[in-house]
């Protein structure tokens, strides 16, 4: 926790959302793991709507070939924010501030 | 914020959706300096650096007529430079293990990298000021090389308005109403979507007696708490979200210790993790 208070990033601005990379990685373990073309519906769970989360979905539902997998999105907040947001958010709770 | 160059998945997205960027000023020799009652421009040709910052420290003679940059730069040519190119990736990878020469820089702050080079207490006190860094002494080597290596510093960018619109534009796509978000692709056959806002997850089990995972969340509408089976989860929270949830059966030790670790200090090169 105390890196995410000193964080590099905070030099110029707000950390990047290095999520989005984790993301992708997901995905393709992801794709090793569905059985493509199976025919039936699949329920795939996104956690999270931060960029890592929509992108994770955006790129779930243009796969034609898993088209009749059901897919959802759960994010905590009322509204989707940046990671970044919600990373800062923790910090706050953690801290009680 | 600042997109560097470096980070393509942004930039895929970025691209995508045909978002404006601009530049992300982070040096500009009109910025201003201002240290110990000193104001100087940073510009290194009007050595106002020279003149008025340096005698505010007590700087050895061998520091006294180098430029700030030059003495900086020790630390790099020491510990990234002197690396072959084979060694140098390794900073940005995620392996399972590392080369002997990475683990050496693995155990190094990056104040002792300072000292290391020869730096004098005063001369390592005015660089910190200068660079900005004054609270990051203590922090990791790697971690300062890991930026340093890519260039995050050097080129980066902007998304023009605000960052927000780059996940308005994926939340548009999704609801079919980016024009750039599914182009050549028939909308009737991309996958069914549903965006539950205001949904806490409270765990994710893994179902003993059938295939699949259950995820306990409550219901935003009606407060109750939902246990819901899914085939797959795609977990995109960050580790400060995910150390809260439970989760059965528990991640192996290895995986719970870099889900612990990541993001304290000190930074640690952690090993490549199976799946979640």
């Amino acid at each position: 926790m105390k890196c995410l208070n000193i964080c590099l990033r905070k030099r110029k601005e707000l950390r990047i959302s290095i999520t989005l990379l984790i993301s992708s990685a997901l995905l393709r373990i992801l794709r090793q793991f569905v059985p493509l073309g199976h025919g039936k519906n699949v329920k795939v769970a996104v956690i999270g709507a931060g960029e890592a989360g929509l992108a994770a979905a955006y790129e779930l539902r243009k796969q034609v070939v898993i088209s009749h997998y059901l897919r959802q999105v759960i994010e905590s907040e009322e509204e989707f924010t940046p990671i970044i947001l919600t990373v800062a958010r923790n910090i706050m709770e953690t801290l009680e501030l | 914020m600042r997109v560097p160059i470096s980070h393509e998945t942004t930039w895929h997205y970025i691209n995508l959706f045909k978002l404006n960027t601009s530049i992300f000023v982070n040096n500009d020799e009109n910025n201003i300096f201002y240290i110990k009652e000193n104001r100087v421009y940073s510009d290194m040709n009007r050595n106002g650096v020279f003149k008025s910052i340096y005698p505010a420290f007590n700087l050895k003679y061998s520091e006294r007529y180098k430029q700030w940059l030059n003495l900086q730069r020790r630390v790099y040519n020491k510990y990234l430079h002197s690396l072959s190119p084979d060694l140098r990736k390794e900073i940005i990878e995620t392996k399972p293990y590392y080369s002997k020469a990475i683990e050496v820089l693995d155990k190094l702050s990056y104040l002792d990298a300072y000292e290391s080079v020869g730096l004098s207490k005063d001369a390592i006190s005015m660089l910190s000021y200068l660079d900005g860094c004054t609270q990051y002494l203590s922090l990791s080597l790697p971690e300062i090389l890991h930026e340093y290596y890519t260039a995050d510093f050097d080129f980066t960018y902007r998304i023009a308005e605000d960052m927000i619109n780059l996940p308005n534009s994926l939340y548009a796509a999704l609801c079919d109403k980016n024009k750039y978000g599914y182009t050549n692709l028939d909308k009737d056959k991309l996958g069914q979507i549903k965006i539950k806002m205001n949904t806490p997850i409270e765990g994710i089990y893994e179902l003993p007696s059938e295939k699949g995972i259950s995820l306990n969340y409550v219901e935003s509408s009606t407060t109750k708490k939902v246990q819901e089976k899914f085939d797959y989860i795609i977990c995109a929270i960050p580790f400060t979200s995910l150390r809260k949830l439970e989760v059965k059966p528990a991640f192996t030790e290895i995986k719970t210790k870099a889900i612990n670790e990541l993001n304290s200090t000190p930074f640690k090169f952690m090993p490549n993790s199976a799946p979640l």
